[in-house]
C-alpha cells in the first residue's frame, strides 16, 4: 500500500480496496482536501501532492477524484458520495480509501 | 489496488513527469571522479535566465510538483537564487543537490527562510580520506561546513546524499549516525558508469558480496533512508526493497541538461537517449508527450536474455544506464546482476568499445609548466 517512491517522494497508492476493511466510521465525518495539496489530472484519475509532507498519492479512479474535490461542499463523506452519484454498494471501499488519504494528510477533518 | 498495478500504470507513462531532474549548469568547483554529467566547465550554450524561467512557466502549466536541481554545482549560477525563488513562487518545489561549497552562514539563513525547498549535500565518505579520494581535496571539509551552517540556521532536516562505492560501503552505519547527529535524512544511491563514472566505475562499484551487504542494510534500515528507488536490481536477492520496482526513465522521470536538451534520465547523457530540447517548437511539453524515444520507452520492454531467469520479475533486468555505458545489451542483465550474469558478460566487452558520454565538460588537465613552454616553442 505504501512505498518510498521514485526519487524520494513518499508514494502512496490510494486505490479502491475491497470493501469490509476499516474506515466505514469515516462516512459520517466532515472532510476536506488539505489546502497544501494539489491535484494533477491523469488518465487513470489524479496525482495528489502534499507540499508540506512531500507525499505523492495516486488517486486511481476518476470517481475518487470527483469525490475528493467535492468533499468540502457537503456535510459528510456519505453526503458527498451521494451527491456524486456513487452507488451505496461502493461506499465502504471509498471509506477505506479516504481513511488512507486521511492518514497521509491528503484530506483532513474540518 | 496493489503496488504492482500502480507500477503497470506508471510504465505506460504519465501526462507530465513526477520527478524531473534539471542540471542547471555544467560548471563546478569540484571534479568528482564519478560525476554523472562530466561537469567542470560552463557550456556557453547554457539556458539564459529568461529561457530557464520560460521552462519553469511550462512546468507550472504541466503541474510538475517539484524539480530536482543539480549540475555541475547549481549554486555557481549567478541567477541561482532568482530561479529558485521563481520556481517556488510558481508552486514548483525545489530539491537541489550541492557540494555545499557556497553555503556560507548568510546563504544558509537565506535558504532556511524559504518554503518548499529541500537541500541535498553530497558526501561520499564519513572521513576526509574516503570522501576526498572521490570528490577531491578539501571537499569533505566544505560539505561538513555547509551542514554546520544549515544546522545553525535551523534549516531543518536537510539530506545527506551518498553514492555507495566499494570504499564507503562499510560506512553506511556511520553515514546514518552522521545524518542523525544533524537531524538530517540519509539518502544513498547507486553508482552508475555515467559521465566520468564510465572511467571510474570498474574501480569504484561495489563487489558482488558488497551488493548483498547493501541489500541487507537497506532491508534493516530502508524505511528511514531515501534511495530514489535506485537499488531495485538488488531485489533479486529476496524480498523487495521499499519503493517502486521499475525504471522510471522517460516514463515518470527525465533530465533537462544545462543547454536544454531532454534525456530519458540523469544517467544517460548520450545521443541515443536524447528525446529533444526545450528550445524546440512545442517546448518541453511536446518532447515529454510525443518524442519517439519516450513513446518507445513506455511500451512493454523485452526481457531479452533475462527471459529465462526466475528473478526477472524482481529485478526487472536492472538499470538501462548501467548496461549501456558498460557496453552490455539493454535487453540483458545489469552489469551488477546479483546472480553474476552481468559480470560474465562484461568479460566479453572489448575495453574501449563501450559507448562514451555525449559531452565532456571536465576541466582540462593542467599541463606542467615545462611541457607548456615546449608546446609554445613548437607552435
Amino acid at each position: 500500500m505504501s512505498a518510498t517512491g521514485m526519487s524520494d517522494a513518499s508514494v502512496l497508492d490510494s486505490g479502491l480496496a475491497d470493501s469490509g476493511l476499516p474506515g466505514a466510521g469515516l462516512l459520517g465525518v466532515a472532510l476536506e482536501l488539505n489546502p497544501q495539496v494539489a491535484l494533477r489530472p491523469e488518465p487513470f484519475g489524479a496525482l495528489a501532492y502534499h507540499y508540506g509532507n512531500r507525499r505523492l498519492v495516486f488517486l486511481k479512479h476518476l470517481d475518487m477524484v470527483t469525490v475528493a474535490k467535492n468533499l468540502s461542499l457537503h456535510p459528510t463523506l456519505a453526503a458527498t458520495l451521494q451527491a456524486c452519484d456513487i452507488a451505496p454498494s461502493r461506499w465502504p471501499s471509498f471509506a477505506t480509501a479516504f481513511q488512507s488519504l486521511l492518514s497521509s494528510e491528503i484530506v483532513r477533518e474540518r | 489496488m496493489s503496488v504492482e498495478s500502480l507500477v503497470q500504470q506508471l510504465k505506460g507513462g504519465l501526462d507530465a513527469p513526477i520527478c524531473l531532474t534539471w542540471e542547471l549548469t555544467y560548471a563546478c568547483n569540484l571534479q568528482c571522479v564519478h560525476c554523472l554529467s562530466s561537469s567542470g566547465q560552463r557550456d556557453p550554450r547554457e539556458l539564459t535566465t529568461a529561457e530557464a524561467k520560460a521552462v519553469l512557466d511550462e512546468l507550472h502549466d504541466l503541474q510538475v510538483f517539484y524539480i530536482n536541481v543539480g549540475g555541475g554545482e547549481p549554486m555557481v549560477r549567478r541567477d541561482f537564487f532568482e530561479l529558485l525563488e521563481y520556481s517556488i513562487g510558481k508552486g514548483i518545489g525545489v530539491k537541489f543537490s550541492t557540494n555545499g561549497a557556497f553555503i556560507d552562514a548568510e546563504k544558509a539563513q537565506r535558504l532556511a527562510a524559504m518554503d518548499y525547498l529541500d537541500i541535498q549535500i553530497s558526501l561520499d565518505g564519513t572521513d576526509a580520506i574516503t570522501n576526498d579520494a572521490v570528490r577531491g581535496p578539501g571537499s569533505y571539509a566544505l560539505a561538513r561546513r555547509a551542514m554546520d551552517n544549515l544546522a545553525t540556521a535551523n534549516f531543518g532536516p536537510f539530506k545527506i546524499s551518498v553514492v555507495v562505492t566499494r570504499h564507503n560501503v562499510d560506512q553506511l552505519d556511520e553515514f546514518k549516525a552522521l545524518a542523525d547527529s544533524y537531524g538530517a535524512q540519509l539518502r544513498i544511491t547507486r553508482l552508475r558508469p555515467s559521465g566520468r563514472g564510465a572511467d571510474s566505475w570498474h574501480d569504484l562499484h561495489p563487489t558482488n558480496a558488497q551488493q548483498r551487504q547493501i541489500y541487507n542494510w537497506l532491508m534493516a534500515h530502508g524505511d528511514n533512508v531515501l534511495t530514489g528507488d535506485s537499488f531495485f536490481h538488488l531485489n533479486a536477492l529476496g524480498d523487495p526493497l521499499p519503493g517502486l520496482n521499475m525504471c522510471g526513465a522517460g516514463r515518470v522521470v527525465c533530465l533537462i541538461d544545462p543547454i536544454g536538451d531532454v534525456y530519458a534520465c540523469p544517467f544517460v547523457i548520450h545521443d541515443e537517449f536524447k528525446a529533444g530540447s526545450v528550445r524546440d517548437d512545442g517546448g518541453f511539453s511536446k518532447v515529454w508527450k510525443q518524442s519517439p524515444l519516450f513513446v518507445e520507452l513506455r511500451e512493454p520492454q523485452s526481457a531479452g536474455a533475462c527471459t529465462s531467469c526466475g528473478s526477472y520479475d524482481a529485478c526487472q533486468g536492472g538499470c538501462m544506464a548501467a548496461k549501456f555505458f558498460t557496453g552490455l545489451p539493454l535487453d540483458g542483465p545489469d552489469p551488477e546482476c546479483v546472480s553474476g550474469h552481468g559480470e560474465a558478460l562484461l568479460q566479453g566487452v572489448n575495453i574501449g568499445l563501450n559507448p562514451k558520454p555525449a559531452m565532456d565538460h571536465s576541466k582540462p588537465v593542467p599541463v606542467a609548466l615545462g611541457a607548456a613552454r615546449r608546446l609554445s616553442v613548437v607552435s
